[in-house]
């Protein structure tokens, strides 16, 4: 039943919702509202992380970056960290790693048992900032460390959890942090353009 | 080309940004989740397999939708011998709805949309933004007396808001496309603000301290 008052617009969202059809009228505005609507389709289509991973295991022969093997090595040198894989919060709008579109900084939220950590990725820095979850202490001495394009670069943490990178030519990599006797991973942070 | 290299990462990069085309023409065709899974699978397969004979790598997008076209019908087809004989062929109800789906074109601009669609949310306001998400991302979908209850507006409100709420995302979209983003922020809206603020995850939520100095270690 058409509902009173319904003017074309949310005719047309109330018809993509109902039968699945994106508007074809004619005009900007239906152009752009048919444009949004698939861009919501395809959002909202991302795969998960799991399924990435699931992916990748049936994919022969692939080269792990050279960044993540040295990081690997080295920690298992250090043997005195204990590695935690930090999980991407799922309550977000979709399963991805992070925000990151056209220049704008926006964004995600991992978490470990005992840490959530928020990094926001721009086109030439990233800020981040890592925090207890269940206390107001942050452990002294901790760092982070991006590996992006074989290079390592490493910051302190302040004393509020925060960390910078500034000045970066990054498109993807991992990020490391230090911090109470964790090495907390965050795997394939990747920047704001493919 | 760092795919036909095998290179872990860029295959990575590739999954998530192809995995969108792939598991929306898997909705499209109607396939259910497992086999949307399979399709992912198997034309993540497909591709890695004869990335050698790719050429031109702005084929990509084109490529792996007509891949994933094939491997989605193959998948119809499987099913097809357990269809009920009275019903009309599930082939038969795709083709003829093929020509409903976006062009390639339409498909490849739309990939940038949808990556830009994250900015154009981040920047309408909080009560539009949640409702969004919340019709349209959330799996499963809630129902609208679901919705009704969580933003406390009445089922029949829903209809009209959630088209408000899209005409600014709609607009906020082409701004942030034609690289207009953050002209305006969050303030244009004239819907109930409970919970504004309360929102975790698409807000913003910067450090809380100064930078800190950074050092290369190499």
């Amino acid at each position: 039943m058409t509902p009173p008052h319904e003017t074309e617009f949310e005719r047309a969202v109330r018809t993509w919702e109902e039968t699945g059809r994106l508007p074809e009228g004619e005009g900007p505005e239906a152009a752009l509202l048919r444009r949004t609507l698939l861009a919501i389709e395809l959002l909202s289509a991302s795969p998960s992380e799991s399924d990435i991973d699931d992916v990748l295991c049936q994919l022969p022969g692939l080269v792990a970056p050279k960044t993540t093997l040295a990081d690997r090595v080295q920690g298992m040198l250090a043997g005195v960290l204990e590695e935690v894989r930090a999980v991407l919060r799922t309550d977000l709008i979709a399963p991805q790693p992070a925000f990151r579109s056209g220049s704008t900084v926006a964004p995600s939220i991992y978490e470990t048992p005992r840490y959530t950590v928020t990094i926001s990725v721009g086109l030439e820095s990233i800020r981040g900032t890592v925090l207890p979850r269940e206390s107001d202490e942050i452990p002294a001495g901790g760092r982070a460390v991006l590996a992006t394009r074989g290079e390592r670069v490493a910051v302190d943490l302040d004393a509020h959890g925060g960390f910078h990178f500034e000045e970066l030519e990054f498109d993807h990599g991992t990020i490391e942090i230090e911090i109470g006797g964790q090495q907390i991973l965050l795997g394939d942070v990747s920047g704001p353009t493919l | 080309m760092r795919l036909k290299a095998g290179d872990g990462a860029a295959w990575t990069e590739f999954l998530r940004r192809y995995g969108r085309l792939i598991r929306y023409l898997g909705r499209r065709l109607r396939l259910d989740p497992e086999e949307i899974d399979d399709l992912l699978q198997s034309v993540s397969l497909q591709v890695h397999r004869k990335i050698g004979t790719l050429e031109n790598p702005k084929r990509l997008v084109s490529w792996t939708y007509s891949v994933a076209l094939n491997e989605g019908r193959q998948i119809l087809r499987k099913r097809r011998p357990t269809e009920s004989l009275d019903q009309p062929s599930v082939l038969r109800e795709v083709e003829a709805e093929t020509p409903d789906l976006p062009s390639e074109d339409e498909l490849r601009e739309a990939l940038s949309d949808a990556d830009q669609l994250r900015t154009a949310l981040a920047q309408i306001d909080v009560r539009c933004r949640r409702l969004i998400e919340a019709l349209y991302f959330r799996d499963p979908r809630p129902a609208y007396s679901e919705i009704s209850e969580e933003f406390e507006i009445a089922v029949g409100s829903i209809g009209p808001i959630r088209g408000r709420c899209l005409e600014r995302l709609t607009k906020k979209l082409e701004d942030v496309s034609n690289g207009r983003a953050g002209a305006s922020t969050s303030s244009d809206g004239d819907e109930p603000r409970a919970s504004e603020g309360s929102h975790e995850g698409i807000t913003p939520q910067g450090p809380r301290s100064a930078r800190s100095a950074s050092r290369r270690e190499r």
